[in-house]
């Protein structure tokens, strides 16, 4: 053989070894001195080549090709810096459109409102290994944050196995795939977990980190209120709880505990919110004392009753301008089939459903009922708004198991089935808050488990559950999704369908194909 | 530009009397057919699940199971990206090649064109073809909006099933720009095909690649990675750096093309 071949492929060996040692340093072995030696080695069989092959070179060194070759190799590089300049001022700088209907990959305001009051700097890091099904999912959505808060929020995606300190420190588990938040800087920065790779989670964790302290939610007990716990559900309504909701509450930062009126004087200082669910049994007088010192002072409170349910409140309510119908709230024309089952888009401008109207979101409340708003007897400085209405053709039935039509001494028109309540406690001594809030509600079951994924309504509860604890920040809708869409096909349609795509419309090609073939060979 | 457009036309009255090309198209329409209707059966099975139970209770992996753009469209458009890789070559292949084996190469040296007319008319001769190939493709989304019902009335999101057909279109115009690249070094259209498909291949599994690397080699390989840059383009989201990067590799593969085919006038 002679020694110009053999230095060709020698050359061609040493070229392969020289543009293979970045994928032996960054990806196969990590290893810098297998790199460094297969580089040089590399070099070495270059080396040779060129040695072997030197006439060659000064052959096309004075030929007029090699100009026309070395103009042709500083065109091809002008122009591909060129271009790398490009894709790197595209991949820094470049903007993104999101075309979906309802913007579905673009972030929720709760988010871009948590991004902009982030007091500073968070880091968010995914610990997933590489292989995980989420890892594009997840760096999608810490690149949206980024983009929205470039100087606030960054990220980093980290595999567990390759980072055990990391791990260690935050007490992640193996396997497990996890997003940590570290706001500020050092080994002692507070830091969150959030539960999932989602928005919503991410965000949660997002105003969790950054919330001073810890809201606390109690929920009253003692009355036949909806319990909290899946444990404590009916054996015959396991899904009549409110633990989807207490979850939810968690997630958001909230600390949810049970609470007893019974033997109390007043409600703990760290509550952020009392909750009452569908009280069945009368509060007693003291209770209702406790409720109504509290209030005063400045509380915050949601009340969710049902159609029948009688709890002793009615008299507090009053004081904040709430009178309970009796009876259902039914509509003629805004319903889901059932003049019991509403379905209402008739908002006020209040900023708990305001992002439902701009979300042109329906909620939907079976068996409510309907408020009555007092004009007079309220406590000084009470202010009523009325929030969520029936339709014009709303009639409160006394007698719904008897007719479903408006009978003469029935309450017509549109009627309110939501309202939120203030009042001013700027001059209460030891007050909690300078404003009292109180959230009316005329249907407890859109909070249980088995409801709790209906999202205009889940909307409402959390926006009201924000408003009333002052969280600005999550008066928000969650996450939206697409229209949900449907095939339904049964056995002979997916036949015939396969029949279509898979055997008659490839042979229809096929055949037009041959056709035309044909017929231009017969020309 | 009248030149590479005559060009152009010539190289399609070619491909469109040409029993291969016919072959090609039966190929992506008998595959993407056969796996429409496999994703379609996934898609009923995940709904049926889903009425079973709600879709609160279902992973939210399978969320997408929701609506048939994300259910079917989107990853319908993977398996086109993913055909088209394996089609495409078989298209571009005869573009340079076949004028070189049949020796008509030089007569084109020869004529009174411009190797920019001539390179711009034979790629966008490829450029109809893949077109056409790929155009065969959307009969499946007007299938399903026959047969999908939505309470809007509208079962699919159309501005991200054309959205994401674009991005389908953008890896066809790709795939045919290395392929018209590699077919000017060869005179052997089945060398041709082969290298397309050798670039082409491990160039699409940088994602995988990219998943193992650590910082910035990673961020540096996803962005190269073509699967990662049609992926949100699929999902309904336009960037700017997905059609930089693409235009980039075009316009690259383009000059790469006419200067190879510029050095035969040198020889």
């Amino acid at each position: 053989m002679k020694a110009t071949h053999l230095g060709q492929y020698l050359g061609a060996l040493g070229l392969m070894l020289l543009l293979s040692s970045p994928v032996t340093l960054f990806i196969t072995s990590g290893s810098l001195t297998a790199a460094v030696v297969k580089a040089g080695l590399g070099l070495v069989l270059v080396g040779v080549y060129l040695a072997t092959n030197l006439e060659s070179f000064r052959q096309f060194a004075s030929s007029q090709a090699s100009f026309a070759f070395l103009r042709s190799a500083l065109t091809v590089l002008v122009a591909l810096c060129g271009l790398v300049a490009l894709n790197y001022l595209a991949a820094t700088k470049g903007a993104r459109w999101d075309l979906t209907q309802g913007r579905i990959h673009s972030l929720s305001p709760q988010t871009v409102t948590a991004l902009e009051s982030l007091p500073e700097k968070v880091v968010a890091i995914g610990f997933l290994p590489p292989t995980h099904e989420a890892n594009a999912l997840l760096e999608s959505l810490f690149q949206r944050y980024h983009e929205q808060a470039p100087e606030r929020f960054e990220y980093q995606l980290l595999d567990p196995s390759s980072s055990p300190e990391l791990a260690a420190r935050f007490n992640l588990r193996a396997g497990q795939a996890s997003v940590v938040l570290v706001r500020g800087e050092g080994l002692n920065a507070p830091h969150t977990t959030a539960a999932s790779v989602s928005e919503q989670d991410l965000t949660n964790a997002l105003i969790r980190l950054t919330s001073v302290g810890t809201q606390r939610v109690y929920f009253i007990t003692g009355h036949g209120e909806w319990p909290l716990e899946k444990e404590q559900a009916n054996a015959a309504d396991p899904g009549a709880t409110l633990s989807e909701l207490r979850r939810q509450l968690l997630h958001e930062g909230y600390a949810a505990d049970a609470m007893y009126l019974v033997g109390t004087t007043d409600i703990p200082r760290d509550a952020s919110l009392v909750i009452i669910a569908g009280a069945r049994a009368p509060y007693t007088e003291p209770e209702v004392e406790v409720l109504r010192k509290y209030l005063a002072g400045g509380g915050r409170m949601l009340y969710f009753t049902d159609v029948g349910l009688e709890d002793g409140l009615g008299s507090l309510l009053a004081e904040y301008g709430i009178q309970l119908d009796e009876g259902v709230a039914a509509d003629s024309q805004f319903n889901s089939g059932n003049p019991y089952v509403l379905v209402s888009k008739f908002y006020s401008n209040h900023a708990i459903v305001k992002p439902l109207v701009q979300r042109n979101l329906n909620v939907q409340l079976p068996m409510v009922r309907s408020l009555g708003v007092l004009r007079e007897g309220m406590a000084p400085g009470v202010r009523v708004e009325p929030m969520v209405h029936t339709s014009q053709n709303g009639w409160v039935e006394t007698t719904p198991a008897q007719n479903a039509v408006p009978s003469d001494g029935e309450k017509a028109g549109q009627l309110t089935l939501a309202a939120a309540i203030t009042r001013d406690t700027s001059d209460t001594p030891d007050k909690r808050f300078g404003e009292a809030r109180l959230v009316v509600l005329g249907d407890s079951d859109l909070l249980l488990d088995s409801n709790w994924g209906h999202e205009p309504n889940r909307n409402l509860v959390m926006n009201a559950l924000g408003w009333a604890s002052h969280q600005v920040a999550r008066i928000t809708v969650r996450p939206p999704d697409r229209e949900v869409s449907t095939l339904e096909l049964d056995a002979s349609a997916v036949k015939r369908m396969r029949f279509l795509a898979t055997d008659l419309f490839p042979l229809t090609l096929m055949g037009l194909g041959i056709a035309i073939w044909l017929a231009r060979r017969h020309k | 530009m009248r030149t590479a457009l005559a060009i152009a036309r010539k190289e399609l009255s070619v491909y469109f009397t040409t029993p291969w090309a016919y072959g090609v198209f039966t190929a992506m329409a008998a595959l993407s057919s056969f796996l429409f209707v496999n994703l379609l059966v996934e898609f009923q099975l995940r709904q049926a699940e889903a009425r079973a139970t709600s879709w609160e209770q279902m992973s939210p992996n399978l969320h997408a199971y929701r609506n048939l753009t994300d259910g079917v469209v989107v990853p319908l458009w993977g398996i086109v990206i993913a055909i088209t890789l394996f089609v495409a070559p078989f298209l571009s292949m005869r573009l340079f090649a076949e004028e070189k084996r049949n020796k008509t190469f030089e007569l084109l040296m020869t004529a009174p064109v411009k190797t920019i007319e001539l390179v711009l008319g034979k790629y966008l001769g490829g450029l109809g073809i893949i077109t056409a190939t790929l155009g065969t493709t959307l009969i499946f989304p007007l299938l399903l909006s026959l047969h999908g019902h939505a309470e809007s009335g509208t079962a699919l999101d159309w501005t991200t099933v054309l959205l994401g057909f674009g991005g389908v279109l953008l890896w066809g115009a790709t795939c045919m720009a290395v392929g018209l690249f590699i077919s000017a070094l060869t005179e052997s259209q089945m060398l041709a095909a082969f290298l397309t498909f050798t670039v082409l291949l491990p160039w699409m599994m940088l994602t995988g690649v990219a998943q193992s690397a650590s910082e910035p080699l990673r961020s540096v390989l996803l962005y190269l990675s073509f699967d990662a840059q049609l992926h949100e383009m699929t999902r309904g989201i336009l960037e700017v750096k997905a059609l930089v990067f693409f235009t980039s590799v075009i316009a690259f593969s383009l000059l790469l093309t006419h200067r190879t085919v510029e050095a035969r006038r040198w020889a």
